[in-house]
């Protein structure tokens, strides 16, 4: 990864709509290349809307959205998927009904599992390995975000969607969950996630971005924003002391 | 794993009903007339299969209450005829073989005529109400009058008889119950294509797609699937598979 630190996603302007509601106006912000930027904000500030934007899963009625150079605004999900782009949803997104092999072997992009892909994330988790035949639907809910997250992992991706991971999970699986996001930082892989614990995103972030009313009101260094508690009491209305 | 039993019990309880049933009918009638009674009812019961699966398969994963559906079993039915009646040479033939092969090309040609249509119907008819339940039943009802009347222009109003392969008129004697011999074809072919249905969905790429298409649409689209061209193929193998049931249903 030597481009570390230029630009891999560019987002100008964009404006989104969910019916007759707007709720992107004009967001502006970008993702480096090998670094965790994390989108911070509270509740309908409109981060999960920007992440399906980015997915196409809505699509942006005005602004460009860019990816390693080539403009995805006006393409379709899977075609943006198969750029290297992949989502973990807020809501997992885990098929319940089919094993946890399954929903693994639906992320790879060849017949079968590249063993050092695979080794990476039952390390990551090894919960998986002990449900690998089971019903993903049979399991808790933070194996199901730790199937959520392998699934991520499974290939090689060029930029990973997360959207609020640690999202009611217990403390033990919250640590679990930001080891594997650790180690995927190191491995530098970009990710882009959103994030409601301050915590996590402190521990995992490198850049910050925050959302408010749809728009980006503030961006830079996750160590900036940090060190400077009146700055997220005005940001996001915690500082260090009161966040979880 | 003792803990787990009365869950599977709770799961395989309504498929172990039918087979209860079945087995407590047989000191009430007596094994003759019982066994004669259970393969027409097998039969009969994989012929539904065949209509059914391919309406659960397009309800299940397009969300499309397809009202049509019936009359992609009547044109399979009607294919067949038209197949069928310039085969006579190997209907009529005391040959298993030449009867046998004539079925499978009705069949064949009942799928593939069936699936095209389902095609056309998908991309003509169904993809405008993606998403609209009461547009889907008004149009597909719709559809099926039309469906209907072109089969009415196309074979005529009058019933059209379809004897049945040489070989396979008659019965074979079981001790003193006797079975229909094209039920047995009809349960075999049946069960070949269950089979055929389960290893698809089970064992190929494609059909654990269309699983997890069934489950979340918008996560299969996330992981790189296209969906829409796996909405047509299913359609197309659902109609398909319409028009299988209609082919074995005429003959039946």
């Amino acid at each position: 990864m030597t481009d570390a630190g230029e630009t891999l996603l560019r987002v100008e302007g964009v404006f989104t709509n969910i019916g007759r509601y707007r709720i992107l106006h004009g967001v502006d912000f970008s993702a480096a290349r090998g670094r965790v930027t994390t989108l911070l904000g509270r509740n309908g500030a409109g981060k999960t809307t920007t992440l399906r934007t980015i997915m196409g899963l809505w699509k942006a009625r005005l602004g460009k959205i860019v990816f390693d150079g080539q403009s995805i605004a006006a393409l379709d999900t899977p075609h943006i998927a198969r750029l290297g782009i992949a989502y973990v949803p807020e809501n997992m997104g885990i098929f319940g009904k089919l094993t946890v092999r399954e929903n693994m072997l639906l992320a790879t992009e060849r017949r079968g599992f590249a063993p050092e892909h695979l080794d990476r994330v039952l390390e990551s988790f090894p919960a998986l390995k002990v449900k690998w035949d089971s019903p993903a639907g049979s399991l808790s809910g933070g194996q199901k975000q730790m199937l959520a997250i392998g699934r991520a992992m499974i290939e090689q991706r060029r930029l990973l969607l997360i959207d609020e991971p640690t999202k009611g999970l217990s403390p033990a699986m919250v640590d679990q969950l930001v080891e594997a996001l650790l180690r995927l930082k190191r491995e530098h892989t970009t990710i882009l996630l959103v994030e409601q614990n301050f915590r996590v995103a402190e521990a995992v972030g490198d850049d910050v971005a925050v959302m408010d009313d749809g728009r980006i009101i503030h961006t830079g260094t996750m160590a900036a924003l940090a060190a400077n508690h009146g700055l997220q009491h005005r940001l996001l209305g915690l500082s260090m002391a009161d966040s979880v | 794993m003792n803990g787990d039993w009365p869950k599977r019990l709770q799961r395989w309880a309504p498929y172990a009903l039918t087979p209860l049933v079945v087995v407590a009918a047989l000191p009430a009638i007596g094994p003759g007339p019982w066994l004669t009674l259970t393969v027409a009812g097998l039969t009969m019961g994989i012929m539904l299969f065949m209509v059914a699966a391919g309406l659960t398969l397009i309800f299940g994963l397009m969300d499309v209450l397809n009202f049509a559906h019936a009359a992609f079993v009547a044109v399979g039915a009607y294919i067949a005829v038209s197949v069928l009646q310039p085969l006579a040479g190997w209907t009529n033939e005391m040959s298993l073989a030449l009867n046998i092969a004539a079925l499978l090309v009705a069949l064949v040609a009942a799928a593939l005529a069936s699936g095209a249509l389902g095609f056309v119907f998908e991309r003509v008819v169904i993809r405008q109400v993606y998403g609209a339940p009461l547009r889907q039943i008004l149009i597909t009802i719709g559809a099926l009058t039309v469906i209907e009347q072109l089969i009415i222009v196309i074979w005529g109003p009058q019933a059209i008889p379809l004897p049945k392969p040489a070989m396979l008129r008659g019965s074979v004697f079981i001790g003193s119950s006797s079975i229909e011999t094209y039920r047995l074809f009809a349960l075999c072919v049946g069960l070949a294509v269950a089979l055929a249905m389960h290893l698809f969905l089970t064992r190929t790429r494609l059909g654990l797609v269309v699983r997890a298409g069934v489950e979340d649409r918008e996560m299969i689209q996330a992981l790189g699937y296209h969906i829409r061209s796996v909405f047509i193929g299913v359609f197309m193998a659902g109609t398909a598979l319409a028009g299988m049931g209609g082919m074995m249903w005429g003959q039946y």
